[in-house]
């Protein structure tokens, strides 16, 4: 309460200074003037979590006139809560990306020095739908693929498939002894949209990176299209049907990293961020990582690699250098060390390579090999995949056909370009 | 002299009048207004849409089916929850001891947070009743992750939360009925079951429709159920209404369409009060 | 055969009360069990007297601020609540004039059309005035989405009310302002102890409003922070439950101590309101 207190009054004080046309706010941050920063953050993990503190600590450290308020929360949260704050102009000082977000309340970074620290193609990836403009600065790569549990495979004499067949015959011998194929939560459905977010960009992105463009030159149509249909086939009949439903009711996300882990199922479908929770059941677990296999050809399964965590400055902020200088820290070599061992990514720092978990090795192997696809979500416009959100699990549940679905999806394709179109 | 106390009436008034218009009046207003736009999350402008939302509201068919589960919600929670504290009223209204001690059992749940309510519910349908079904050998069933069982399971929650509401109205009905015309009936020969159909029931009829009213206008609007328990799974079997409208307006950030489905939230509930006010008219002249 | 029936009466009673009271056991037992206790079974008694989770709430939550943030909110709100209600009760039952039908009718009127209706534009509303994630927004919130039922409460009390008293007070030369407040709400007391009992268990546990309206303003209100305490614990029952169990304590505590004017104040309310 009492710090409280002090925030208000720091904070009036600086309003006053301002309004007087004394000291600049910006000249505050820099002559040791104290200075809250409030983050927002949509990383709930104890990982990330940790490695935000760690960072902050250090630079508090460095610079004593600067202090840190962080919350965390999860993406939903998040979204409903800058939604809030922006409209009532008080947005935090940084924030965790979000493409939701709308760039008039973000700060432009472009030709900010400390961007050059970090790999130039991450953050021309992060900022792909933005027009010259950098808002969002990438701190590491994420990937959404396959996790599977090599002992659990070896324990009933199996191998690690490569094409969808063998994927399902595994999973008939692990079911026929006993043992849980798949992992799933449907209490939670972020678990399974994150299959399908992984299966799509493999059927949709990966044999055709210019499909969104030519979506909306009216070339294709979702309910047309066979990429489309198959992610979502094998969402049903490959994820779900080889979960047990029953108690998937009843798991959250964390029950399913203890699932894998454990190795009470084989196969789990989640992005970058399960892997610490994994770490955290089992450290020892022998977890693996493959793209999902959708075809008969194993060359077809391309791992779905992305700029993942990205940081943005909002553009109300009191303390935009402050922020923008622990920005800068974030893109040092230590920082970057700090995140990329805490949060098991690897990490979008030049120069940082940290021996973050076994299974980065499965992870270069597509890199290197050229076998990923940087399409998922982040690309397509909310509009649409506040829609595919809602409704996804209807086909998958059996809830919906394939037609309806899809014609729905349609509609809200050409809602989110006209919207976007209306805007301009 | 009389201007004076018009001024001084006004005064008193003036913090009311105040509070109603800003936060009553000007937000319904602004309500129909914002239906017919296009307004969007964090944008600060909008288009006039015409009633492009309102036929969107009704050929959507993840807000339709909100219609359909809120009713079938209200309906379970009325009928069965009513029943279930007229029943915990008569029993109550009875010679039985410890009176104030069972009515605080029934009570306490009324007190508690509806959004904690939901979380123990929760709680009981996702760790409890596994167990119990294992301690009796059978296979359960994940009853918030069945869409036929879900409605009745958050169902089962609301009565709990509300029937000690209800029941408390309907004690204070009971014991506005004469006891000497019970007493008159007793005497004459009545048994406890037709003093109850004959002349309990029929007297405090008007309190049954009143919170029949009541009870309907509070279900309709469930909200901390179906957002803590299932998030209006599986298949938005469990979205309501109102979690419909907080997902579409704060979660999608269509302020506008989501003002058009709050339309549609009011014209069913007013339509239904206004029916149950009527039907009340009707039998209050029908007794006369 | 009557003493019978009457034993099989309260056989069914008491039967009832424990189904009803059933889930608030289950939060009892389990807030004393270890996470794993839990797993294995939520349906058997701790095997001991486990304490950590209590403690745990204590040294890492957020519980004591909430918890006087929340005395606070509901402090502030119902005195607001029953001054507004009362005078504004007052002046509609003895002031005959075409304003005072017209808010009638506008009174009316919020009972039919519920704040969740018209809860999108109210936030609009409410963060045009700057007022979202403030405490001050929350109150007047409540306050006015709180008065209705506590205005036709006062109301008909007032009609009730023989205007003897003021008038002779007015004869012995007080002035309308000290009459109102130094007689007639004296003479209102019962009714305004029934409005703030009820008012204050609405506004101590409500969640939607405070969460649109304060959601991210700090202190959080009690729910507030139970919904952030089950974010950031997912999972962890223990830890869930024993929180539940502390926060819902004064609350119980408040409902025996108040339980008179509660109960006849919901009668009152349904048979008026």
């Amino acid at each position: 309460m009492k710090k409280k207190y002090l925030a208000m009054l720091l904070s009036a004080g600086m309003a006053a200074s301002l309004w007087t046309g004394g000291v600049s706010a910006e000249e505050g941050a820099d002559s040791g003037e104290a200075v809250t920063l409030e983050i927002l953050s949509l990383k709930t993990e104890e990982g990330p979590q940790a490695a935000f503190q760690q960072m902050m600590d250090n630079y508090t450290a460095a610079n004593p006139n600067v202090t840190f308020e962080i919350q965390s929360m999860s993406s939903d949260d998040l979204k409903t809560t800058l939604r809030a704050r922006s409209a009532s102009g008080d947005m935090p000082d940084i924030i965790t990306w979000m493409k939701e977000v709308e760039p008039e309340f973000m700060v432009d970074l472009s030709g900010e020095e400390f961007l050059s620290n970090l790999n130039e193609d991450t953050v021309a990836g992060a900022n792909a739908i933005y027009e010259d403009a950098i808002y969002a600065m990438p701190i590491d790569n994420g990937y959404i693929a396959l996790y599977y549990n090599k002992d659990v495979l070896e324990a009933n004499g199996l191998e690690a498939p490569t094409t969808l067949d063998e994927l399902t015959a595994c999973c008939e011998t692990l079911e026929a002894n006993g043992v849980t194929p798949f992992a799933c939560s449907l209490s939670n459905l972020s678990v399974p949209y994150m299959s399908l977010i992984a299966l799509f960009a493999e059927t949709v992105y990966g044999p055709n990176a210019n499909w969104s463009a030519e979506r909306d030159a009216g070339e294709h149509s979702i309910v047309e299209d066979e990429g489309w249909k198959k992610a979502f086939d094998i969402l049903t009949d490959v994820v779900y049907k080889y979960c047990d439903p029953d108690t998937a009711y009843n798991q959250s996300y964390e029950d399913c990293a203890a699932l894998i882990a454990n190795g009470d199922v084989a196969f789990y479908g989640n992005g970058s961020w399960a892997l610490s929770g994994i770490r955290d059941v089992n450290p020892d677990a022998n977890i693996g990582l493959m793209a999902f296999p959708i075809s008969g050809n194993p060359e077809d399964a391309k791992m779905l690699c992305f700029p993942d965590t990205s940081m943005s400055i909002c553009a109300d902020s009191e303390n935009i250098d402050a922020a923008k200088d622990f920005l800068a820290y974030m893109t040092s070599e230590e920082a970057g060390t700090i995140w990329s061992e805490n949060v098991k990514v690897s990490s979008a720092v030049n120069g940082v390579s940290v021996d973050y978990d076994p299974i980065a090795a499965d992870i270069d192997s597509y890199l290197t090999s050229g076998q990923f696809t940087p399409y998922g979500d982040r690309v397509l416009r909310s509009v649409f995949t506040d829609k595919l959100w809602e409704t996804f699990s209807y086909y998958m549940l059996g809830e919906s056909d394939w037609e309806s679905l899809a014609t729905e999806l349609d509609t809200y394709w050409d809602k989110a370009v006209e919207e976007e179109a209306a805007a301009e | 002299m009389r201007k004076k106390q018009n001024t001084f009436y006004l005064a008193l008034l003036m913090p009311a009048i105040i509070l109603f218009a800003v936060f009553f009046i000007v937000p319904v207003v602004q309500s129909m207004w914002l239906s017919f736009t296009d307004s969007y999350g964090m944008k600060t402008t909008w288009n006039f849409v015409g009633w492009k939302n309102y036929i969107e509201a009704f050929t959507d068919k993840t807000f339709t089916k909100t219609i359909g589960a809120t009713l079938k919600y209200a309906l379970i929670t009325v009928a069965a929850g009513n029943l279930l504290s007229l029943i915990l009223a008569l029993l109550l209204d009875s010679r039985i001891r410890c009176k104030a001690v069972l009515r605080t059992f029934f009570f306490v749940p009324n007190i508690m947070s509806l959004l904690v309510v939901g979380y123990i519910w929760c709680f009981i349908y996702q760790q409890v009743l596994p167990d119990i079904f294992t301690a009796l050998g059978a296979k359960g069933i994940a009853v918030l992750g069945n869409k036929n069982t879900v409605i009745p399971a958050l169902a089962a929650a609301g009565i709990w939360n509300a029937a000690g509401y209800y029941m408390v109205i309907y004690i204070a009905a009971l014991q506005g009925v004469s006891e000497d015309l019970i007493e008159a009936a007793r005497i004459d020969g009545a048994n406890t079951w037709q003093i109850l159909r004959r002349i309990k029931l029929p007297l405090i009829s008007p309190t049954i429709v009143t919170c029949l009213i009541l009870s309907v206008a509070a279900h309709m609007k469930v909200f901390e159920l179906p957002y803590t328990m299932t998030s209006g799974g599986p298949v938005g079997a469990s979205a309501t209404m109102v979690y419909k409208i907080y997902m579409t307006a704060f979660n999608a950030n269509r302020n506008g369409y989501a003002s058009a489905q709050s339309m549609v939230l009011f014209i069913i509930i007013g339509g239904i009060s206004l029916g149950l006010n009527l039907l009340m008219r009707k039998r209050e002249e029908k007794l006369e | 055969m009557k003493k019978r029936k009457t034993i099989l009466l309260a056989a069914i009673v008491w039967l009832l009360a424990l189904i009803f009271a059933s889930p608030l056991l289950l939060v009892l037992i389990n807030s004393f069990k270890t996470k794993g206790e839990i797993m294995t079974s939520a349906i058997s008694l701790p095997s001991s007297l486990y304490l950590g989770n209590f403690v745990q709430i204590m040294t890492e939550s957020n519980f004591l601020s909430s918890f006087f943030c929340s005395v606070f909110v509901v402090a502030v709100t119902t005195s607001l609540t029953v001054l507004v209600a009362a005078v504004t009760g007052y002046a509609l039952a003895r002031w005959n004039s075409r304003l005072c039908r017209i808010l009638i009718l506008v009174i009316m009127s919020t009972l039919f059309v519920p704040f969740q209706v018209y809860m999108v534009a109210l936030i609009v509303v409410v963060r045009n005035l700057h007022l979202v994630n403030n405490i001050i927004g929350l109150i007047l919130v409540y306050l006015a989405l709180g008065m209705p039922v506590p205005i036709f409460l006062c109301r008909s009390y007032c009609v009730g009310m023989s205007r003897e008293i003021e008038e002779s007070a007015i004869i012995d030369g007080a002035s309308r302002g000290k009459m109102v407040f130094a007689i007639v709400l004296p003479l209102m007391k019962p009714i305004l102890a029934t409005v703030a009992v009820l008012n204050a268990l609405w506004v101590w546990g409500e969640f939607l409003v405070a969460f649109l309206v304060y959601g991210n303003g700090k202190p959080m209100t009690l729910p507030l922070s139970q919904r952030y305490f089950f974010g950031t614990y997912t999972n962890q029952w223990n830890l869930i439950l024993a929180n539940f169990l502390i926060s819902s304590i004064p609350i119980i505590l408040f409902y025996i101590i108040m339980q008179k004017h509660i109960i006849k104040g919901i009668a009152a309310g349904a048979i008026k309101g």
